[in-house]
């Protein structure tokens, strides 16, 4: 394909891309901004007649959200802060350290993944129950401190650093922990920013858990905040929408701030 | 381990020699058990939050237990299972719905981390908006495309009436999507309706495949940036370029992230709750769940169905094991197949 | 709990308790309030659970009881109803929840996990029989259940609904109707007659098994199962009538369409549709959805009857107590229901609702009189209560008949069963559940 036309293809193949991926988004940008008859009227009008702005204030206003943007930050904060603890150590030693029963281990590890929520549901609420944690920060915390999946995507980014460096690093009386600490893990900047960011916005968005296993206004968190919008009769799209939008802020920013740490290549000037 | 601290009296008074086996045996020993101590705080939660349950789980299985535990049944509520048409059906939809979704969403997510790897102007802001459905709360998001695919007053059915298409029922549509193939290209033919996907599941899936392609394109963006740069300057350098390139350097590099996308999305789709529970049901007033369309209840559904709805834990326990032992096999057949084409970096 | 047992010998104490002076018929004099602090937790989302909230805190503020409300999910799309099975699993149930109605309530009965309300209905604390009769009947009816053989209140009503015909005066009128359609036949007809004289669409609605193939049945004396729950009753001519009615209506007549949801409050509100069936409670929201050019008076009438009568469906849900929370926690859960539907705060909670009130005295009351004058559409739905409407039937399994009674109705006006077949089949499916598996 001749460079001339190569770029201008792939800018428009991005832009197609862009429109697709983000046109509901910005239908629903739109829509927190109409009035509760314009969002439902038929044929539907792209721009709302007049912006409602105000139905911002309202919908924040509906409930006491400042709270529930401070749990979900939290709770968001708390399982990336110790899922990447507990999935680094793992997934090290599954990578790197010699371990009998390591198959065994991953087998069940896999294994874990292909149980449906629905059916650990109702053993983890008791378990919670028993622990006194339910309405606690606890209860939304810690049973997603750890996850199958960030052990196995840091594993695969520890197997990238070469054997090479650790053999030099055992020369130099390195532990294991030290060699984790010092070495692998600034070099696996890029998977452990992926881990965090997934597992932040997992934790952000959930809705299920927290649902079951809060009761009060002072833990819970914006997604169960943001049900008061859907009623058994009727659904306040454009309240939904505009307290939806307002939960996304917080997650745009953080992605934003770890774009660079995504796709940045890993310096390899320790190597060669 | 340096020598002296910590060490078997062995290593201590003797000067550095050659490894003597007793100590290789204790230093093996000593890695084993910090291996174990590295695994002891993930092992200990997903043991508490996952194994625990599933046991639990299983247990519950055994009984009739409807809101309490009742009589004791063996494997009564597997048997009924596996005669139970609505459960058949159901695991045939969620195949349906597995394979009809995350081959696209992976390929679609490679496509678009490509494009984004190619060092163009502005990708950071298209990164973000590609990442944006993932980002956003999978409830809000899909009662949006709910909007959008409205028989009644939708976006979609309004772009068809723009090219002069019929208006489609969508997500109200138990029809096989095969037969709008007929209808929008003026033929005859009628293929046979009861094949599923229908349109409304085949809507569903579309909605699923844009919800995750931005997770896609970041891992594969991360797996793109392990690539060591010294292999494609060799291959560039050797004169491959374009696709190429792509089809004997970064694709088979990239074959442990496939391969690690793969099963993980099978698995999630398997599971997959949210996106169709919002938009395959039939009616929202009739109570528990939006009773499903005959064509979209997929085996979440029909788990979260026997459990909240009719409260039947016995029952549902039991169906939840069984599309365990599917995601399973269906886990086994891609590593098998699979497996054996990936290749390392090392 | 002794001073309970000394009250029903009849001791007489000094203090009455509060709230309570207007029942003081009963034989003895209730014992005083207890300072308790209970748990509640319903399924109101939105507005309507603050509004409740509000209710709760005015009980609190002048009542020794102390109640903590806690929404807990939403209790028709069934998460109040996971929170609570999850509870009742690890031995915490709170003291006091919402339920959908009376197959919930069945469900938990079976459970062995619900105190049922008899016992204070008939203790000091409750009512007389002439006391009782303030109730609208049906509505108490609902929440009576078949406990170890005797059938007796279980549960309590607290939000009560009931299915209704919506029409738009405009379109109805250029066709010539002049008032709603009092039986069925003449219903057709009138759809008929829209269609010929406007283009508007005669019917439009989201039809499940209430709206309105039961409704039909039980007006022409029909029921859903035989009268000990453990049989399909349907499975007559009565049933496959009442579904040959509707598949006409959408595939012969072509008068009727159906939607999805909540989809057709739009195009009601948008003035585009004649008829349309739903609850008592959907008309605000109804409203609300109109566009500010196209402002209509909506019209509200019962169900059309069959032979016997007018079978309009009660929704709403009920307030249940559960039996592993300690004897003290129970009553005071059921001096707050008692509350909560007192003449004044069921009117109250009426007008914040759009639920019906419970009571005769409540309808009959100023304050809602004066909402009757204001807009005589709000005496529509408690006529369709008092010509006898009815609820769900209390079997612990409807909740797994309800898929296949819906899904039966979804296929035969879709044409792709025969209503006899859809029925037949349906009813096969019912007796294999209801026989136990």
């Amino acid at each position: 394909m001749p460079t001339r036309l190569r770029r201008p293809l792939l800018y428009v193949s991005m832009t197609v891309a862009g429109v697709l991926m983000a046109f509901p988004f910005l239908w629903m940008a739109l829509t927190s901004l109409k009035s509760e008859a314009e969002a439902t009227i038929f044929p539907p009008h792209l721009l709302p007649q007049s912006w409602l702005f105000g139905n911002y204030l309202q919908a924040w206003q509906s409930a006491p959200f400042a709270r529930y943007f401070m749990n979900s930050a939290i709770i968001a904060m708390g399982q990336t802060a110790l899922g990447l603890f507990t999935s680094a150590l793992a997934a090290y030693a599954l990578a790197r350290m010699r371990i009998p029963g390591k198959r065994v281990i991953f087998g069940i590890l896999i294994a874990t993944l292909m149980i449906p929520p629905e059916a650990t549901l109702i053993p983890n609420y008791i378990t919670i129950q028993r622990l006194h944690w339910y309405d606690t920060y606890f209860a939304l915390i810690i049973p997603f401190g750890a996850s199958v999946l960030s052990i196995f995507l840091l594993r695969q980014a520890f197997l990238q650093v070469p054997h090479e460096l650790y053999e030099a690093a055992v020369l130099d009386g390195c532990s294991h922990a030290r060699y984790l600490a010092r070495i692998v893990l600034p070099l696996s900047r890029s998977a452990m920013a992926v881990v965090g960011l997934l597992t932040f916005i997992r934790g952000w968005n959930d809705f299920q858990w927290p649902l079951i296993v809060t009761s009060s206004e002072s833990v819970r968190p914006v997604q169960v905040g943001l049900s008061i919008f859907q009623s058994d009769v009727s659904t306040q799209f454009q309240l939904l929408m505009a307290g939806t939008m307002m939960a996304v802020i917080p997650i745009l920013v953080l992605f934003v701030i770890t774009q660079r740490q995504l796709v940045q290549g890993i310096s390899r000037a320790g190597l060669r | 381990m340096r020598p002296g601290v910590g060490a078997t009296p062995l290593e201590a008074v003797s000067p550095p020699e050659p490894i003597r086996p007793a100590s290789l045996k204790a230093r093996r020993r000593r890695e084993a058990l910090e291996g174990y101590l590295f695994l002891c705080p993930a092992l200990i939660i997903i043991g508490l939050f996952y194994v625990y349950p599933a046991l639990y789980s299983f247990y519950v299985s055994l009984f009739r237990w409807e809101v309490v535990q009742e009589a004791f049944v063996g494997l009564r509520n597997y048997t009924h299972l596996l005669h139970d048409p609505d459960f058949g059906h159901s695991m045939l939809l969620s195949v349906v719905y597995v394979a009809g979704s995350v081959p696209l969403e992976i390929a679609i997510g490679l496509g678009l981390a490509l494009l984004l790897y190619q060092g163009l102007r502005a990708r950071a802001f298209f990164r973000l908006l590609y990442f944006l459905p993932y980002i956003t709360s999978q409830v809000a998001l899909s009662l949006v495309w709910g909007w959008i695919f409205n028989a009644q007053y939708g976006v979609a059915n309004a772009v068809l009436r723009l090219v002069h298409l019929p208006s489609q029922g969508w997500l109200l549509a138990n029809n096989g999507a095969s037969s709008v193939w007929q209808v929008a290209s003026g033929g005859h033919l009628h293929a046979p309706d009861a094949v599923p996907p229908s349109l409304a599941l085949a809507s569903i899936m579309l909605v699923t495949v844009w919800f995750y392609i931005g997770f896609h394109t970041v891992v594969y963006l991360s797996g793109l940036s392990a690539i060591p740069t010294e292999v494609t300057e060799a291959a560039r350098i050797d004169g491959a370029a374009g696709f190429s390139l792509f089809r004997y350097i970064t694709f088979p590099l990239l074959t442990p992230t496939t391969y690690f996308l793969l099963i993980i999305a099978t698995i999630g789709a398997m599971t997959s709750f949210n996106i169709v529970y919002i938009l395959g049901g039939g009616g929202v007033q009739a109570g528990c769940g939006g009773n499903p369309l005959e064509t979209t209840k997929v085996a979440a559904l029909f788990i979260f169905d026997r459990f909240w709805c009719q409260t039947e834990l016995g029952y549902a326990s039991a169906a939840a094991f069984v599309l365990s032992l599917v995601i399973l096999a269906l886990t086994v057949i891609n590593v098998r197949t699979l497996g054996r084409r990936v290749a390392f970096a090392d | 709990m002794v001073r309970l047992r000394l009250a029903s010998l009849g001791v007489l104490l000094l203090l009455p308790a509060c709230g309570t002076q207007s029942n003081s018929s009963t034989s003895a004099t209730p014992a005083p309030e207890e300072a308790v602090t209970i748990t509640f937790w319903h399924g109101q989302a939105g507005v309507l659970g603050q509004r409740l909230q509000a209710l709760v805190d005015q009980f609190n503020s002048n009542h020794k009881v102390h109640v903590n409300a806690s929404f807990e999910g939403s209790y028709t799309s069934g998460q109040l109803q996971q929170k609570i099975v999850a509870a009742i699993q690890a031995g915490n149930p709170p003291d006091l929840a919402q339920v959908p109605g009376p197959a919930e309530a069945a469900q938990f009965v079976k459970a062995k996990a619900v105190t049922p309300v008899q016992q204070f209905v008939d203790s000091p604390d409750g009512f007389s029989p002439s006391q009782l009769k303030d109730f609208y009947g049906p509505f108490l009816d609902d929440n009576r259940l078949a406990v170890n053989g005797k059938k007796q209140l279980v549960s309590w009503p607290l939000s009560k609904s009931v299915s209704v015909l919506y029409y738009n005066p405009t379109i109805v009128q250029k066709a010539g109707i002049s008032s709603p359609p009092r039986t069925w036949d003449q219903f057709r007809q009138d759809l008929l007659a829209v269609k010929r004289s406007t283009s508007a669409v005669p019917l439009e609605w989201t039809p499940d098994l209430y709206y309105f193939w039961a409704a039909y049945m039980r007006g022409n004396g029909g029921d859903i199962l035989s009268g000990s729950l453990d049989k399909a009753a349907f499975n007559n001519d009565k049933g496959i009538a009442a579904l040959q009615y509707e598949a006409d209506l959408v595939l012969s007549d072509k008068t009727a369409v159906v939607t999805k949801g909540f989809d057709w409050q739009n195009d009601f509100a948008n003035g585009k549709v004649a008829y349309s069936v739903s609850t008592s409670v959907s008309l605000p929201y109804i409203e609300q959805a109109m566009p500010a050019a196209g402002k209509f008076q909506i019209g509200e009438a019962s169900l059309p009857a069959g032979s016997v009568k007018a079978g309009n469906t009660l929704f709403g849900n009920n307030l249940l107590i559960f039996n592993k929370v300690p004897q003290s926690h129970q009553r005071a859960a059921w001096l707050f229901m008692k509350w909560l539907t007192d003449t004044d705060q069921t009117v109250a909670w009426a007008l914040a609702s759009g639920y019906l009130p419970l009571r005769t005295s409540a309808l009959n009351s100023p304050t809602y009189q004066q909402k009757v004058a204001a807009d005589p559409r709000l005496s529509v739905p408690l006529a369709a209560v008092s010509s006898g409407a009815e609820g769900v039937q209390a079997s612990a399994d409807w909740n797994k008949l309800q898929p296949i009674l819906n899904d039966m109705v979804v296929a035969a006006l879709a044409g792709r069963k025969t209503p006899q077949q859809a029925v037949s089949d349906a009813a096969n499916k019912v007796n294999t559940i209801l026989s136990g598996y």
